[in-house]
């Protein structure tokens, strides 16, 4: 897809390293890239990287975001959502997935504090209840 | 196992009377109380300070001269197969005159050159001084069991097995590091270990390295001496062989080599898989009731007292029982000396268990056996079933993406409360973003919303911090064996180490580690993930090849507690809750993490909406920590 054509969003979950690795990588890829950052940082990013888009999350944390700040988040079609991890792995980013699950997106990408990149396709409704229907099995039968 | 200490005055502007190198001996006296001394030439001085546990005789004090006297050395820990490399450089001519291991580095050295190092096995750090060449040699064990610090400036090379030793030579030294304080508290300090120490310029000399410092140029050389190679690994220790029986003949041998002392030799016995199946081979082997030292507590949660007894009973050792909650009243205290002790603030609450275990030792016997680095080698801790799905994803085919899905239901089934250990990505990557928030844990999770719910750090204290991440992760066949590589080599297991060593010279006990014998760590490096992770049994290995040295229960065993300690309750309901708050508090003044984070965290932990004893500890230790550097 042409840099034009895509939409990012960034999420800044990380650390200042890595999260402006990330956001590195999604300029590489798309020349509207969306950032959402808290609050106590977004006068900082606006100010460093004046050409990105950023959305201040009203917040420390991104957990129970406010219906407008949702809305604004919704109003755009994203190629792929980045998620910044401050270890090699995601550990406990449920709240993340609560928020990109509501978004339109193809992919999301999680960038490790070691470069390393893990992209996932958006998994179709059909197979996912397939799984669910397979994960419940399994709890029955475990019991 | 001992101290060492040296220093190299590059200027000639040191006093010639100057009893700095008596004064940093003196300093790291607690590791070895049976003798001390010291040798200077020139502008080079060594320092010593000796726990005799091989060749009692003085006559093995250091520093050491070869017997031609060219060489000098001051030596910290234990070559295991010392006798070996003995009979091999008597046969090509060296004469020796003790019984020690030390005189056999010093040949080896000779013989051998800077490759010797490669030939043993067990943990050290020394210097050697060669009055021909006018070198230095430096150098430390594979995994970093036996410290070493070093400063290196314009005017001074300073060395030392504890940073301690270095600012009592040189006070100047005590900077605290600002990067290593927000390494601390945001608890990325294992994942981003490399040479930062809590002070500012002194350095950790890396393991698995060497070095020479030319005393003519002044400059000084690094090499590393062993690299992972999993292939060579795999042809060394498991092609043509089973791995079962394989890592069966490791272990006792590991653990027979570690037998060699000529003082009794006990161990730590948490009742978990790795310390009890060391002491069921250790009783084996050495055919005497050996002594067990173990941590019993109040709370239900921590108490591991059942699995315990049961070695204890099927192996008829010498029990010792520690009860740290009577020493709740002087836990202030007690954490006070082990940030003195690790010359920063101690990891976590657990470390106090393993001080006061520590403690229990002293007076009983001088050398312990410990079960470290078995749960990183073999996959004892949940998180690495984030890895093992990864690895079964990645194989391909509908068949292995079953497997994980199975896998991943049964663990959230076992372990509900710490399902959050298992990647979310890697999750998301299985079973989709929307089934994800099926392997959620609400209790786990209030606890991370409470953490994320305010700034961790003043703007103040970010400016001063240059972050820096040089990551240097070693690659493996697999997703399994890469993250246990990296934990063993450049994670968790360097700072474990520093744990382990720290808590146990404070009482000048010799921490033994038989897990992490070279050849162990090499065999685990090429072991295959299905002999680590079977279903829902973690080191599944452990429990196949070792299950005679251990209780059915044992073996049985999914539970995993280590080294607890009730923190948690002794912030809520302790004797001592008010002087854990003052400390707390006290620590918002250092402008490093803000009040109201402070606050919102104490309370949400005190009213018992969520566990936050974790980071509360780390400000309460770093308070501490910060006020001795202070003094």
């Amino acid at each position: 897809m042409n840099k034009k054509d895509n939409s990012i969003l960034l999420l800044r979950t990380s650390n200042d390293f890595i999260t402006e690795n990330a956001l590195r990588y999604c300029l590489q890829n798309s020349e509207n890239v969306i950032c959402l950052i808290q609050s106590s940082q977004f006068e900082a990013y606006k100010n460093k990287y004046p050409e990105t888009n950023f959305i201040d999350s009203g917040a420390e944390s991104f957990y129970d975001l406010s219906n407008e700040i949702m809305q604004k988040l919704s109003a755009e079609k994203y190629s792929m959502i980045v998620i910044p991890t401050t270890g090699v792995k995601a550990h406990n980013f449920g709240n993340i997935i609560e928020i990109t699950r509501l978004l339109y997106h193809d992919k999301l990408v999680f960038y490790h504090s070691d470069n390393q990149i893990q992209v996932i396709n958006k998994m179709s409704k059909i197979k996912s209840m397939l799984y669910k229907i397979y994960i419940k099995i399994i709890e029955c039968s475990e019991q | 196992m001992c101290g060492i200490v040296g220093l190299i005055d590059k200027k000639n502007i040191l006093k010639p009377n100057d009893n700095r190198i008596k004064k940093m001996t003196d300093a790291i006296a607690h590791r070895g109380p049976d003798a001390e001394g010291q040798w200077k030439y020139k502008n080079v001085a060594l320092g010593h300070r000796r726990l005799s546990i091989i060749d009692l005789d003085p006559r093995s004090s250091q520093p050491m001269k070869s017997i031609d006297e060219r060489y000098v050395i001051s030596f910290n820990g234990e070559i295991y197969n010392y006798l070996e490399l003995k009979s091999g450089l008597i046969a090509a001519g060296a004469e020796f005159r003790t019984s020690s291991d030390t005189e056999v580095i010093i040949e080896a050295y000779r013989h051998f050159g800077t490759d010797c190092v490669k030939m043993f096995n067990g943990m050290w750090a020394f210097c050697i001084f060669d009055k021909e060449e006018n070198t230095l040699f430096f150098s430390r064990d594979r995994f970093g069991i036996k410290p070493l610090y070093y400063v290196n400036n314009d005017n001074y090379f300073s060395f030392s097995s504890e940073a301690k030793g270095i600012i009592a030579g040189f006070p100047e030294e005590n900077i605290p590091n600002e990067l290593a304080i927000y390494r601390y508290i945001s608890g990325s300090i294992n994942e981003n270990v490399d040479e930062e120490s809590y002070y500012k310029n002194i350095k950790i000399f890396p393991p698995a390295h060497s070095a020479i410092y030319d005393l003519s140029n002044n400059s000084l050389s690094f090499m590393e001496y062993w690299i992972v190679d999993e292939q060579l690994f795999f042809n060394k220790w498991i092609k043509g062989k089973n791995p079962i029986t394989e890592f069966r003949k490791l272990f006792d041998s590991s653990v027979e080599l570690r037998l060699r002392a000529d003082v009794d030799v006990g161990a730590c016995l948490s009742g978990g898989l790795d310390s009890s199946a060391i002491v069921g081979c250790a009783s084996s082997k050495s055919g005497k009731k050996i002594h067990t030292f173990s941590s019993i507590y109040e709370d239900k949660e921590c108490n591991e007292e059942e699995y315990i007894r049961a070695v204890n009973e099927m192996w008829k050792t010498n029990v010792h029982y520690i009860r740290p909650d009577d020493e709740e009243a002087n836990f202030t205290e007690h954490i006070k000396n082990i940030n003195y002790h690790h010359d920063g603030p101690a990891m976590g609450a657990s470390l106090y268990s393993q001080y006061m275990v520590m403690k229990g030792v002293q007076g009983n016997v001088k050398v312990v056996l410990d079960g470290q680095g078995a749960d990183e080698m073999f996959a004892g801790y949940i998180p690495y079933y984030s890895h093992h799905i990864t690895d079964l994803i990645n194989k391909g085919g509908f068949i292995n993406k079953l497997k994980a899905i199975r896998i991943i239901t049964i663990v959230n089934k076992e372990w509900p409360e710490i399902i959050g250990a298992v990647s979310t990505d890697q999750i998301v990557r299985l079973v989709g973003e929307d089934n994800s928030l099926l392997f959620q844990n609400k209790a786990q999770g209030i606890n991370v919303q409470t953490r994320r719910s305010c700034p961790m750090f003043t703007n103040q204290f970010m400016n001063n911090v240059k972050e820096h991440f040089d990551r240097k992760d070693i690659r493996c066949k697999s997703a399994l064996n890469t993250r246990l590589c990296n934990d063993v080599l450049s994670k968790s297991i360097p700072a474990l180490l520093h744990n382990e060593d720290s808590n146990s010279m404070a009482f000048s006990i010799e921490s033994r580690v038989p897990f992490l014998d070279y050849r162990i760590v090499e065999f685990a490096i090429a072991l295959d993930g299905k002999y680590k992770i079977r279903g829902h049994w973690t080191k599944w290995i452990i429990r196949r090849a070792l299950k005679d040295y251990l209780p059915e229960i044992v073996v049985k065993r999914k539970n995993k507690m280590g080294f607890p300690a009730p923190f948690s309750r002794w912030l809520r309901t302790g004797k001592s809750k008010d002087n854990l708050k003052e400390i707390i508090f006290s620590f918002s003044k250092r402008q490093i993490v803000p009040y109201d984070t402070i606050a919102f965290f104490y309370e949400k932990h005190i009213s018992g909406e969520c566990d936050m004893s974790d980071i509360l500890f780390k400000f309460y230790s770093a308070e501490l920590w910060l006020r001795t550097c202070e003094c």
